[in-house]
């Protein structure tokens, strides 16, 4: 039982500003500040918020631009790391040790760390300013070639010492028949990587200018500074929809996502 | 159909020498089996055949061609696997279907959508279809092929992976330890299918286990292993009957063989057998009874020697009597037919008889020694047929 509140306590901290931002998401300027509180609004505006979110700024243009950078990011990230995660896991060759601990050092390092040797990189390669800088600088990521390396690595050798002998080359065995198998760790891996790139402000305040391709979080920011002022309902009506779309992702693929990151565990 | 040519194969994982230079000829069409203790470095053998490990040194021949160079797929051998390694997410048709779209398909056709538009690629895929479904019905799995191996149980799991080695029909077949996730009465009749299909296909077959029954009961010749080395290759019955090394007599036969110092014996050797040999030489000798060739007799019988019995196994066709006799450690096991001899009890005190020539003796090292003791009557008919 006291298990059970402290759960749901810290579940209440963390939501806490979530419900806060739809609270205030529907109401009109007038209630958003009155000392008074309560979750619901008086007099609801929900309606005139969300349509000013959705027409004021180009809200669908920041979501397009969202869906385009992650889904390219996640493309390139599965088609490199899980050649990578697999020569790590079932190859012998010297010096296949020291790479995987350099992954591990890679993993440790926050991306702020980088951000000003990628920027130099953007700028000489000239590609500032556009999609390719927002997606370049995550095709490779420490974090997938080490989870698909640990689900890989519990694969039985047999099961590639088959596929050989049935004709398929290394790289058939990685996506035909190693990738499909870690489905739980793809789609756990697939979860993390959207989210934290559809929710990244950091770089892309760094390495874009023009406002059409912007992603969700620095869109929505331009948006308060711009056209709402302190117009807080419609700025919290344009958070709830660029948050949307990842929670019915997350809810949709919940089940895998756990069994994913619980991978190796009872093993 | 192919022969397979083992020469000086050798392979050393860290320092340990799993294999020390091992040669080899197994005839085309024959039932090969490696068998020995877990780690002796016969499942290490097989997949140098298959290309799947290489070796440190030493060539393999399949058919006429040296295959030290070339890539699994490209040798022309199947190999059924002990987790039997079907894939997971695939149906069991399509498991099947794996060895020969990759063969039969190019790049191209092989890619889903766009392989469809290539020419030829629809009549390809109902060519191998239809092989699967032929090999799915020989081996009585055909109401399966839509189903997953998840959903299967071990046994039919079991013959889907022989399937998929069977459908694109290699010279050389490859088993490493297939039946030993079945349980005891599955792996007897599986046994017996696998007997079948070899006759069947009168390919080459390879074939690995650590249990000497299946070795037994499979196989034209049994290559017996022992930490990386052949201690001999024969026969099952000249295997079992004349072994040329106590390892060996001691690996093969359930229950296994009795071995016992021959100066535990050396009274009874001189009195009953006649030691043909030094009798002062004995030391570290060991002599092999099996345990169906030792027969009880009535204490006092001549030529016999002295015992008490420990445990009597009934097995229902036969019999498991424990004896202790003087100086040895271990007791001696007789078999005997549950109806033959005296009423057997534990504690009863009796005797044992042996044939001089069914005893087996081996050196100091191990070695089997041929000149066996002898008695009175073989020098007899030796000397009248001289």
């Amino acid at each position: 039982m006291a298990r059970h509140l402290l759960l749901l306590s810290s579940a209440a901290l963390l939501l806490g500003p979530l419900v806060w931002m739809v609270s205030l998401s529907l109401k009109p300027p007038g209630e958003i500040f009155r000392a008074s509180f309560s979750l619901l609004p008086e007099q609801w505006y929900a309606a005139e918020n969300y349509m000013r979110a959705l027409t004021v700024a180009p809200l669908p243009r920041f979501l397009s631009n969202g869906v385009i950078v992650c889904l390219t990011i996640l493309l390139c990230q599965i088609l490199i790391c899980a050649p990578i995660a697999y020569a790590l896991a079932k190859l012998q060759f010297r010096g296949r040790d020291a790479i995987f601990a350099l992954v591990l050092v890679g993993l440790l390092l926050p991306h702020q760390v980088l951000a000003l040797p990628l920027f130099v990189l953007c700028w000489k390669l000239g590609i500032l300013d556009s999609y390719a800088a927002l997606v370049l600088p995550f095709i490779v990521s420490p974090f997938g070639i080490f989870l698909f390396r640990q689900f890989f690595k519990s694969t039985s050798d047999d099961l590639m010492h088959a596929a050989r002998l049935d004709g398929y080359s290394e790289l058939g065995i990685v996506f035909q028949i190693m990738l499909p198998l870690a489905r739980p760790a793809v789609i756990a891996f697939s979860i993390l990587s959207i989210t934290s790139h559809w929710n990244d402000l950091f770089w892309p305040l760094i390495a874009i200018r023009t406002e059409e391709l912007m992603p969700p979080a620095l869109g929505v920011i331009t948006f308060r500074n711009e056209e709402a002022g302190s117009d807080y309902g419609p700025l919290m009506a344009g958070a709830a929809i660029i948050l949307a779309p990842l929670l019915i992702a997350f809810l949709a693929a919940q089940r895998w996502f756990v069994e994913g990151l619980m991978l190796g565990s009872t093993k | 159909m192919a022969s397979i040519s083992l020469d000086g194969i050798g392979k050393s994982f860290g320092r340990t020498r799993v294999l020390k230079r091992i040669s080899l000829d197994i005839r085309d069409g024959e039932f090969l089996t490696l068998v020995g203790p877990s780690g002796c470095g016969k499942s290490t053998l097989l997949r140098i055949i298959a290309g799947l490990e290489l070796q440190d040194e030493g060539s393999v021949r399949i058919g006429d061609r040296a295959v030290d160079g070339l890539p699994p797929k490209a040798r022309d051998v199947a190999m059924v696997f002990q987790s039997y390694a079907l894939y997971p997410h695939m149906t069991v048709e399509r498991n099947m279907a794996v060895p020969l779209v990759m063969r039969r398909l190019g790049a191209l056709q092989r890619m889903p959508l766009v392989g469809r538009l290539a020419p030829g690629t629809e009549r390809m895929r109902a060519s191998i279809a239809a092989d699967v479904r032929k090999v799915a019905l020989a081996l009585g799995i055909e109401p399966l092929l839509a189903r997953k191996p998840g959903q299967l149980s071990g046994g039919q799991r079991q013959r889907v992976a022989v399937g998929r080695a069977m459908v694109r029909q290699p010279a050389v077949f490859l088993m490493d330890e297939p039946l030993s996730n079945l349980d005891a009465k599955l792996r007897v009749s599986m046994r017996a299918e696998i007997k079948e299909l070899h006759a069947k296909l009168g390919v080459t077959f390879v074939y690995v286990t650590h249990d000497q029954a299946e070795a037994m009961t499979l196989s034209d010749r049994v290559d017996l292993m022992i930490d990386g080395e052949l201690v001999q290759i024969a026969p099952p019955q000249v295997l079992y009957n004349d072994p040329d090394h106590v390892n060996v007599a001691a690996f093969v036969g359930s229950p296994s063989i009795n071995l016992v110092q021959a100066t535990a014996l050396s009274e009874w050797l001189a009195s009953a057998v006649r030691w043909a040999g030094d009798a002062g030489n004995l030391d570290g000798v060991t002599i092999g009874f099996r345990p169906e060739r030792l027969s009880i007799c009535n204490e006092g019988t001549a030529g016999s020697i002295a015992g008490r019995i420990r445990l009597v196994e009934h097995l229902g066709a036969d019999r498991y009597v424990h004896i202790d006799i003087a100086r040895t450690e271990r007791p001696l096991i007789v078999r005997t037919h549950p109806h033959d001899g005296p009423d057997l009890a534990p504690g009863a005190t009796i005797a044992l008889q042996a044939e001089p020539k069914d005893m087996l003796v081996f050196d100091a090292a191990g070695r089997r020694l041929r000149k066996r003791p002898c008695d009175a009557t073989e020098i007899l008919i030796a000397r009248s047929s001289a």
